[in-house]
């Protein structure tokens, strides 16, 4: 029996959302279709025999890497799988994560329709049908960012409006790369397809100053949902623009190209700290601390010549699982305290105090503290960035500084009462249930920051499909 | 893997007095596990004297598809062993020692905290890797904020933890530079080959951590626990500190710095002086001992900066073993009394005891005004000591019968590693050093105990006649001093700044944010295109 990868990456869980949207009011039906469907692709991929051929009992299904769809192609070939398991084992997690009150019952069926996409993404011929697979990652993200019989916000209006307005420009240059290969590198058109691009990718990955949305949307969202939106969202683009590099010779022989890449890395890594570092709302400052790693993604990218991006690919699952710390740990903290404003949060450790150490790590984590997982990568891509330039390296470690500031004014917050002349009592009240995971995901996070080669380098595999960029 | 033993010797003790405190609490049982852990670690530590040096590679990151760099390793050799001693000593000092406190603050919980804390502390000293250094510092910063966390309830004592571990976050900062500036010269380096440039940034490091460079006092307040386990706490951190100073290279300072050699040094000799003078006018051991360790850990950083890191070592023992002999010495026995005199040796700097080795610190490049200031302020330290020496104390029928004999026991061996060091602690401990020095500090104390008893001040406890010139100017001066040597003041700047940038970027940000966002970001769009191409 021949079946097609496609049909299983994509297909497979597209059918189970569309199950789980119809059933969207059985909250712990919904959570475990959709977690263990997620789980089992992840698996799966981690478990495909590299001949595409499965054996089960009798039957001997063979897999092709392509499948048409209405004249276009998808192809998932056996070297993305990595990549791939990675995707579905997060959004199981997040899944499973978002058993949780407060988390928007849409988010299971969105969140795997849009893991679905992203793998389409990553595979379709013409790839620049990629841009518009993303556009509709970008409204299937609506409904649970703006669950019904709840009031839009002017942010998510803000994050339609850029995120469409960044289609254009893509399929634009896109169109304009087409005939740009064959023409002399001092051509206009050259410089003009890539001015399109790089705005296309500005807006997409919300680079200074089409960043304001994220702030907007990060405060007004669910944490589950913005923070899986916040990781899946950037990852996709990021893994679109790798595309574009592995095709055009012209862009990956540019120079100028990486050093503004590098230059906007850092700018992104000292604007999202610094704003990181001055917010009193614990979701605004993700917001900024998601562009600060958005910058960091952009800067390991801009030292490709170095092996840099590899260490973008592996900033990844060290990101996922901060992120998924920090949702977990925010959405239980908001439950609880019914806010994420200091203001109201203050003595909250006394009570809480797993999941206010879960949510410091979290940060911790993300910013690079030693001991937790995105240490290891982002030092060395610091060092490098040193030896590149010690002016973008200074300031990159400067900006990264202002998620350390952060953390520390939310230790201080969460430790020091909100009345000062009562007695300090410290009583944990958190159910099992709210810090056993806490603790995993903590030790994880060490086990990672202590083994990288271990626990991040397996994602890498992933760059083989992009056979000009190794 | 022998390097492993105390340490694990030390955490299956803390596991086993937890795991009874769950199924039989019993107060006698915990102690003894303690003791026992304690004292096989400290042979076993003293076994090690043997087999110096001795590495272990616990891990690498090399060979990596990442090209990563570091690695983690354990060295002991003679920078760290005395160290090492110093601290199990404390350590198996502060579980006997406790016997006589049963009655104030001690209970088997703080010997989990002193033997955890040790075990780590142990673990940081061994470090070999800045890697290695930068975990154990963070393992035991966060493992000492939560428990000093649980035991406060005041918001008071709360605010200077926290500030505490504001300080030593930055230091950890400060290694990672100092880490990533050494990865960048020249990949992956172990401590006992720190780069030339990235040496200072280490200095920064451990000065910071030890409160002298820059001074810091968050910690003028006491946590709650004072003694025991509150000791081992103080000085876990501590040691690990001195440890990385001991292991700098001469050339500490960048060239371009070191025109600034002068003004750090007097940063160090004031830190030293002011420190040695509050030291001398605490009212207890315990209130000075935050100036005892800044005085210390103040001429220890000047002998590294001074090109003699190795003379540091004779500074931190200093520091470690006299100091806990009398913070440790609670409740005061008066037939006791005399084994504190046995505590001077660590730290009076006379030929062949080990601070004799200090002394080339100061003069490593010739003498100058610092050294005479460092030798006052030694002056003064050992003048202090003596006056707590002086301190009467109670009676020993207020102990338990096995108290009576740990108790003193517990005091023994901190002098007995005091005179191991001084014999056999590093090459060149047993030295007539340079003698003049610590002959010149030795008629300095002479001449002040003759001043003061021609003065008439009353010890124990330097009391100046409350209707004197002299008090009436420290009232003066020390309150001064203090507010500036706190740092409150920088820190109320910085808040300061910090609020009106915030002020400046929230307002950006709500720009950005409001109904016109999207024009002012066209705008900025064209204005950062135009910067670039300008630019370009």
């Amino acid at each position: 029996m021949t079946l097609s990868t496609p049909l299983i990456w994509v297909v497979v869980p597209l059918i189970i959302a569309a199950i789980c949207g119809i059933l969207f009011s059985r909250d712990k039906t919904n959570i475990l279709l959709a977690g263990l469907t997620a789980l089992g692709l992840a698996l799966l991929a981690v478990f495909f025999p590299e001949d595409m051929t499965l054996q089960i009992g009798p039957l001997t299904l063979v897999f092709e890497e392509n499948l048409g769809i209405l004249g276009r192609q998808i192809s998932i070939s056996y070297e993305i799988l990595p990549f791939i398991a990675f995707v579905f084992a997060m959004n199981c997690l997040w899944i499973f994560s978002s058993a949780i009150p407060g988390v928007p019952l849409t988010f299971r069926p969105s969140s795997l329709v849009i893991t679905a996409l992203l793998t389409a993404s990553l595979g379709v011929e013409p790839f620049l049908y990629a841009a518009l697979l993303i556009q509709v990652i970008i409204l299937v993200s609506i409904p649970m960012l703006s669950p019904l019989k709840t009031k839009t916000h002017p942010g998510i209006l803000r994050y339609i409006s850029l995120q469409t307005l960044a289609l254009p420009l893509i399929l634009l240059a896109g169109w304009l790369l087409s005939g740009v290969e064959t023409l002399p590198a001092d051509s206009p058109l050259v410089g003009q397809s890539m001015i399109l691009l790089g705005l296309g990718f500005a807006i997409w990955l919300s680079v200074f100053p089409f960043h304001n949305w994220v702030p907007m949307v990060s405060k007004n969202s669910q944490s589950t949902v913005i923070s899986y939106l916040l990781f899946i969202f950037p990852t996709t683009i990021l893994m679109f623009s790798l595309n574009f590099l592995n095709r055009y010779a012209f862009l990956r022989t540019s120079e100028d190209l990486f050093t503004i890449l590098r230059l906007f890395g850092t700018v992104m890594i000292v604007v999202g700290g610094i704003l990181t570092a001055i917010q009193n709302d614990i979701k605004r400052a993700f917001g900024f601390t998601v562009l600060s790693e958005t910058g960091f993604s952009l800067l390991s990218i801009g030292m490709a010549s170095s092996g840099g991006i590899s260490w973008m690919l592996a900033l990844l699952p060290a990101r996922a699982l901060g992120f998924l710390l920090w949702s977990y740990t925010m959405s239980l903290i908001e439950h609880h305290a019914v806010s994420t404003d200091f203001s109201k949060l203050k003595g909250h450790a006394h009570f809480f105090p797993f999941l206010s150490l879960g949510l410091i790590l979290a940060q911790f984590s993300i910013g690079g503290l030693p001991l937790l997982a995105s240490f290891p990568i982002k030092g060395i891509l610091l060092v490098e960035t040193f030896n590149a330039s010690s002016a973008l390296g200074g300031w990159s470690l400067v900006g990264n500084l202002g998620i350390f500031i952060f953390s520390l004014r939310l230790i201080i917050v969460f430790v020091m009462p909100k009345d000062k002349s009562i007695p300090i009592k410290w009583n944990h009240t958190e159910k099992v249930y709210e810090f056993i995971p806490t603790l995993i995901i903590i030790l994880v996070l060490i086990l990672m920051g202590l083994f990288p080669n271990t626990f991040l380098t397996g994602i890498t595999q992933a760059l083989s499909t992009f056979g000009q960029l190794q | 893997m022998i390097i492993f033993i105390p340490i694990g010797l030390l955490l299956l003790g803390a596991l086993s007095i937890l795991i009874l405190a769950r199924i039989r609490p019993r107060f006698g049982t915990s102690w003894l596990i303690a003791a026992i852990s304690s004292v096989f670690a400290w042979i076993a530590i003293f076994f090690f004297r043997l087999r110096l040096p001795t590495s272990f590679e616990i891990f690498s990151w090399q060979p990596s598809n990442l090209n990563l760099l570091g690695q983690f390793s354990l060295i002991m050799d003679y920078d760290n062993w005395p160290y090492l001693l110093s601290l199990i000593t404390i350590c198996l000092a502060v579980i006997l020692s406790d016997a006589a406190r049963t009655r104030y603050e001690t209970t088997s919980q703080s010997w989990v905290a002193s033997l955890v804390i040790t075990a780590f502390g142990l673990l940081a000293i061994l470090s070999g890797t800045s890697l290695s250094l930068m975990m154990t510092w963070i393992i035991v910063d966060i493992y000492e904020l939560l428990y000093l966390l649980r035991l406060q309830d005041d918001s008071q004592s709360l605010q200077c933890i926290i500030q505490s571990y504001a300080v030593r976050v930055a230091s950890i900062l400060l290694l990672v530079l100092a880490t990533l500036q050494g990865w960048r010269d020249g990949g992956t380096f172990d401590l006992t080959q720190i780069p030339q440039r990235a040496s200072f940034i280490f200095l920064l490091a451990a000065g910071l951590r030890l409160g002298a460079f820059p001074l810091n006092l968050p910690f003028l307040q006491e946590p709650a626990l004072r003694r025991g386990a509150g000791n081992i706490i103080r000085l876990a951190p501590i040691a690990a500190s001195l440890s990385l100073l001991s292991r700098l290279p001469a050339d500490v300072l960048p060239a371009q710095l070191i025109p600034w050699k002068p003004f750090f040094m007097g940063l160090l000799a004031a830190a030293a002086l002011y420190a040695a003078v509050r030291w001398l006018l605490s009212s207890d051991e315990i209130e000075g001992r935050p100036f005892w360790i800044i005085t210390w850990a103040s001429m220890a950083t000047a002998s590294v900066l001074n090109g003699a890191p190795g003379a540091s070592l004779a500074w931190g023992a200093a520091l470690l073993l006299p100091g806990s002999l009398l913070f440790l010495y609670f409740p005061r026995i008066q037939r006791m009394n005399f084994l504190l005199y046995f505590g001077l040796i660590g730290i009076i700097g006379l030929p062949f005891t080990p601070a004799a080795s200090g002394w080339v610190g100061f003069v490593a490049n010739g003498v100058t005004i610092w050294t005479i200031l460092f030798i006052l302020a030694h002056a003064i330290m050992v003048l202090g000591y003596l006056d707590r020496i002086m301190q009467s104390g109670g009676e020993a029928g207020a102990l338990e019968s096995w108290a009576r004999l740990v108790f003193p026991l517990g005091l023994i061996i901190i002098i007995q590693a005091v005179i191991s060091l001084g014999l056999v602690g590093w090459p060149g401990s047993l030295t007539l050093g340079v003698w003049w020095l610590g002959a010149a500090s030795g008629v300095i104390v002479m001449g002040a105990v003759f001043l003061i008893r021609r003065l008439g001040l009353t010890s124990p406890y330097f009391q100046f006649p409350s209707s004197g010139k002299i008090s009436a100017a420290l009232n003066k001066i020390l309150p001064i001093l203090e507010k500036v040597f706190r740092l409150g003041w920088l820190y109320r700047f910085l808040w300061l700044v910090f609020q009106f940038l915030t002020r400046i970027l929230k307002g950006f940000s709500s720009i950005l944010e409001s109904e016109g966002g999207i024009l002012w970001t066209i705008l900025l769009l064209v204005l950062l295109i135009s910067a670039i191409l300008g630019g370009g």
